[in-house]
């Protein structure tokens, strides 16, 4: 029987494993379980403040574009639509679902009762040291419809 | 909200964390964890339902849908299956992220994902990690020979 040979260059293909929603879950969860809601808070914090430390500097500065960039680009990988504006101290935007609670209940899973922290805890966690303050507006547990907004702290 | 692009990250920090909480034995119950949850209707249900062909038909999705740089072999004949990694998107990922280090240990995690399902399947499974800095592995699939049979 012949070899059957898969020989593949980085290239050939789009990064976009949505496979990934699902073990981010599962990693959700596990902290949760085992660590509680504030064990849940605590890694997200750890990771965002690490992850996200250019755009916290860039957002350090006083200028609200980098945010507007950066959410843009989040959802365009994720080729997701969503509402957005920005003025230079206000950055609205919002979605009618979640891409990664969308994956998920596609496949069959239910999202963690704590995703909603990967809004929340991460875009607190980013403004935190910034001038800047994030405010989760409203969140859909079920689908993560919800809308987002960043305000300049001497403008709200 | 973490998208499936900032996965990788996401995950090594999730290494470091439980690793914080409670040793490298804490990082292992959740890959234990993980890989008991997460493919068991993946990985493990296609080796069960096509042998060593279920290995290379999961890792041709996969390694594709992660964009990595690879070569996999199968040979059916001898139920072989090896992939060589030229680069891995995840460690490559996380290499070039200058301002965050990876997790120690993060390539362990695939070799005791996949070990767990796949040696009770009576298939042997080895890794080698020398060169997993560099993004660089190889690994071989193989059925286990039947002793007297």
């Amino acid at each position: 029987m012949a070899l059957k040979i898969l020989d593949v260059r980085a290239a050939d293909n789009e990064y976009y494993h949505k496979d990934f929603h699902l073990s981010m879950n599962m990693l959700l969860d596990y902290i949760l379980e085992n660590y509680g809601n504030e064990g849940v808070i605590e890694y997200l914090n750890d990771f965002s403040k690490v992850y996200h430390k250019p755009l916290i500097d860039q957002l350090k500065k006083g200028n609200i574009q980098p945010l507007e960039t950066y959410i843009k680009e989040l959802y365009k990988k994720e080729k997701w639509e969503i509402k957005i504006s920005a003025t230079v101290d206000k950055l609205e935007f919002s979605i009618n679902s979640c891409p990664g609670m969308t994956y998920i209940l596609s496949k069959g899973k239910i999202p963690s009762t704590v995703y909603i922290e990967t809004y929340r805890t991460v875009y607190q966690s980013i403004c935190e040291k910034t001038p800047f303050i994030y405010e989760l507006k409203s969140f859909d547990k079920s689908s993560g419809k919800s809308s987002h907004v960043f305000t300049r702290r001497d403008n709200r | 909200m973490i998208s499936c692009t900032q996965f990788i990250p996401a995950y090594s920090e999730g290494f470091k964390y439980l690793n914080k909480k409670g040793g490298k034995r804490e990082v292992v119950k959740f890959w234990e964890t993980l890989s008991d949850l997460y493919l068991t209707n993946s990985l493990k249900k296609q080796v069960e339902d096509k042998g060593i062909r279920g290995c290379y038909d999961y890792w041709e999705k996969a390694l594709n849908e992660e964009a990595a740089d690879f070569t996999m072999i199968l040979d059916e004949e001898s139920e072989t299956i090896e992939i060589n990694m030229h680069h891995c998107p995840s460690k490559g990922m996380l290499n070039q992220l200058s301002h965050m280090s990876p997790y120690e240990d993060y390539c362990e995690h695939c070799d005791l994902l996949y070990r767990r399902v796949l040696e009770p399947l009576g298939f042997t499974y080895m890794i080698d990690l020398s060169n997993c800095h560099k993004a660089v592995c190889r690994l071989v699939v193989t059925k286990k020979e039947i002793k007297g049979g």
